[in-house]
């Protein structure tokens, strides 16, 4: 009886852990991506290199193929070109 | 038996919650990462504010999407419930049961999130992009287990015959249009196919046959090379609706009443001589369009078919809140048409577009037994930028300007859908015998530094604008590609040439009329387009019109807020449901308009934003301010406003300062170019 109920219990605990490594998953992904989208993120409320004016209009600025922080630190959006909406 | 079944419906209620849940936590997780979420820029864009929500045909839009969005909701749960019989054990403990329930639940959330971040990396929902879980084996690893489960539960479940059949007609359903092909080609050999085909926004000046540097697109620049091409052409409003008018009517904006994109449509002939003509000579006929919000064409304007997603002012809503990953995955299968008409082959929902899946079905609308009229436009190239795939890196042609190395990327992917296109209508015969114009609606403004060509007086308007409609001054927004193509046995058997002269897209109707000899009854403002160079250029003029000046969309970046404190007033949604312009502002808005007339190396222009009268020399390239208090003096000059006062004359609010008194000459001349 004892060793069905210890069965029990460790079976309890695999699935537990199971379920908490596949919503660690999830979580980590999601951090992730905030973590990513902070270090593009600047005050300018239309962005300030391609990356984030992409962001900004609702689409994520990167695919299997290219690295996000090219698309950061290679293109900026020229001062005089965001000024001209003022 | 009784216990069993009352479980089965509570996990599944269970079941159906923990999925609620997921997606209620998505939607959050999305705005925490989205400066801008649910009442986005697009929403500003169709001019759509809270208020409007008592239109009922808005109303029953969203209240089918949500409709849609709790079945698929009930569906994947009873998904999941029928996989759960499949590892449930009497033997075992509840606890345990209910934890290889949940196991199940999050396997199936992983799978989905896995399939999105794969086959949609733009996708803010796809946060498993670039990780092993969206890699392919893993998916195929992930897909293979839950299709096991779910295949073992079908027959250990209760109803197994009532399931399983359901699942098999069900499965084929969907699996039939993915399997099926349209194998019929076109024979009828007669009468010419008329094809029409629209890129929005496609400036001549990127192209080689202009001024281009680079081979952004190799494929139209091809096509162009082989076509008679009019160099000089304009698009009558740089707006996409009024451009299209234009072309089926063969007349200006003031005389077939489309003035604005969304203006009301009660103010609208919808009769195209051009469609009626053409249908009571066999024709099928057929407009297609991947974005809809700025474009009212439909079947209500005679066509025999459409293509394109459903016209209404819940395309804004819905497009801005659909990034959730079992909808993008859905509208992969052509039956989501039905299902979320607004999304399906909607280039405004970029991250889901497939260019190939829209072709398809432009190619699926026409008809393989009659000679078919095809009016077709592409949307890719205009605002908001966004595609299945992230643009490539080429830190090269980025200048700083983020809406132009946007544009110059898309173009690329236009011009690929084109190609594809070009390459579907060869394969089913449409090109066997065909008239093919090649035009765009309208260019794009981006106050380029290399596009600054005339020195103007100090407090002179500018001469550079964003975007398009915006300002007649700026002369990428109105000039066009105006090309034509003539086909016989899949071959272009026109001369290939560039032809000088001063022409517009009012002119296509008048030449069709001509070349296959209709006899529509319309006086055109247009002229039969000539087929071979002129020695000497006629003296011709045309007509120009700017849309609304609007402040907040000329600019680099469009802030939503400022778009609708500046032009939701003017727009209500109607019962069926469509954002139009309200019939009592549309008056004021009339005699907001820039007009201008062009004729040889001159554009006068009208703007009663600045209360000046300009004058632009393409052959010094200098702007000049005509003074308001004087007589203007230049014969060119007063022959010009001559021609624009009696044209425009009729237009309310026009001419507010009286400048057209100035003119000693008042006869009223043929305005027809």
């Amino acid at each position: 009886m004892i060793k069905i109920k210890s069965k029990i219990k460790l079976e309890s605990a695999l699935l537990i852990a199971f379920i908490l490594l596949i919503i660690s998953a999830h979580v980590k992904a999601m951090l992730d991506t905030r973590a990513t989208v902070s270090s593009i993120k600047t005050d300018n409320p239309s962005g300030s290199s391609l990356a984030e004016r992409y962001l900004v209009l609702g689409d994520w600025p990167a695919s299997r193929q290219n690295h996000l922080a090219e698309f950061v630190t290679e293109f900026e959006i020229n001062k005089r070109v965001k000024e001209d909406k003022k | 038996m009784k216990k069993k079944e009352h479980s089965l419906v509570r996990v599944f209620f269970r079941t159906f919650s923990l999925l609620l849940l997921f997606t209620i936590i998505l939607i959050n997780y999305r705005s925490s990462i989205q400066p801008y979420s649910f009442f986005s820029i697009a929403n500003a864009m169709t001019h759509i504010e809270p208020r409007h929500f008592n239109s009922i045909g808005l109303v029953k839009d969203l209240a089918y999407f949500v409709g849609i969005l709790t079945l698929i909701h009930i569906f994947w749960a009873f998904v999941i419930i029928v996989s759960f019989q499949a590892i449930k054990n009497s033997n075992r403990s509840e606890l345990n049961n209910d934890l290889f329930w949940l196991i199940l639940v999050l396997l199936h959330l992983t799978l989905v999130v896995s399939l999105n971040s794969h086959y949609f990396p733009t996708s803010l929902t796809s946060y498993f992009r670039a990780t092993i879980l969206s890699s392919p084996s893993s998916i195929a690893l992930q897909s293979l287990v839950l299709l096991t489960l779910f295949i073992i539960g079908l027959k250990r479940s209760k109803h197994k015959t009532v399931v399983s059949i359901t699942t098999i007609a069900l499965t084929s359903l969907c699996l039939y249009p993915l399997i099926s092909k349209n194998t019929d080609e076109f024979f009828y050999n007669d009468k010419p196919n008329i094809i029409i085909i629209g890129i929005d926004g496609l400036r001549p000046d990127h192209l080689n046959y202009d001024s281009a540097q680079s081979d952004y697109a190799p494929f139209i620049n091809a096509l162009l090379s082989e076509s008679q091409n009019y160099i000089n052409s304009y698009s009558p409003q740089g707006r996409t609706y009024v451009a299209w008018m234009s072309i089926l009517t063969g007349l200006y904006p003031k005389n077939n009443g489309a003035r604005f994109n969304l203006a009301p449509p009660e103010l609208i002939n919808k009769k195209l001589p051009l469609v009626e003509k053409l249908k009571s000579r066999g024709y099928h006929t057929a407009y297609a369009m991947d974005e809809r919000r700025f474009n009212q064409i439909d079947k209500a304007y005679g066509f025999d078919s459409e293509v394109g997603p459903m016209i209404g002012a819940a395309d804004a809503f819905i497009s801005s809140f659909s990034d959730l990953p079992y909808i993008n995955l859905m509208l992969k299968h052509p039956y989501s048409k039905y299902l979320f008409p607004y999304l399906y082959n909607n280039r405004a929902y970029g991250k889901t577009y497939n260019p190939k899946a829209f072709n398809d079905e432009v190619i699926e609308s026409l008809n393989t037994k009659k000679p078919n009229f095809l009016a077709v436009h592409f949307c890719q190239l205009h605002w908001p930028y966004t595609s299945i795939d992230f643009i490539e890196h080429t830190p090269e042609e980025w200048e700083g300007n983020y809406s132009h190395f946007m544009y110059k990327s898309m173009l690329k992917k236009v011009d690929d859908q084109l190609r594809t296109f070009f390459e579907q209508m060869k394969n089913k015969g449409f090109l066997k015998n065909s008239i093919v114009y090649l035009i765009s609606d309208h260019g794009e403004g981006f106050k380029l530094k290399q596009s600054k060509r005339f020195t103007t007086p100090i407090n002179g308007p500018d001469t550079q604008s964003w975007g398009h409609g915006t300002n007649v001054l700026d002369q990428q927004q109105a000039k066009v590609v105006l090309a034509k193509l003539r086909y016989r046995d899949d071959k272009v058997i026109n001369k290939p040439i560039k032809i000088d002269g001063l022409y517009s897209l009012i002119d296509i109707l008048p030449s069709l009329d001509d070349e296959l000899n209709l006899d529509l009854i319309v006086k055109f403002d247009g002229i039969i387009l000539p087929d071979l160079t002129l020695v000497k250029p006629s003296n011709r003029h045309i007509f120009v019109e700017s849309s609304l000046p609007l402040k907040s969309i000329n600019a680099s970046f469009v802030d939503e807020k400022k778009v609708v404190s500046e032009t939701a007033s003017s727009y209500e949604v109607r019962p069926s449901g469509r954002a139009v312009m309200k019939p009592e502002e549309y008056k004021n808005l009339l005699s907001r308009k820039q007009r201008s007339i062009y004729q040889g190396d001159f554009q006068l222009a009208m703007l009663p934003d600045k209360n000046m009268i300009t004058l632009l020399n393409f052959d010094s390239n200098e702007l000049s301010i005509i003074a308001a208090d004087i007589e203007p003096k230049s014969d060119k000059v007063k022959a010009l406003l001559l021609k624009l006062c009696n044209f425009y004359k009729t237009d309310y609010g026009f001419d507010s300062e009286n400048r057209c008194n100035d003119i000693s000459d008042k006869s009223d001349e043929d305005n027809h170019g």
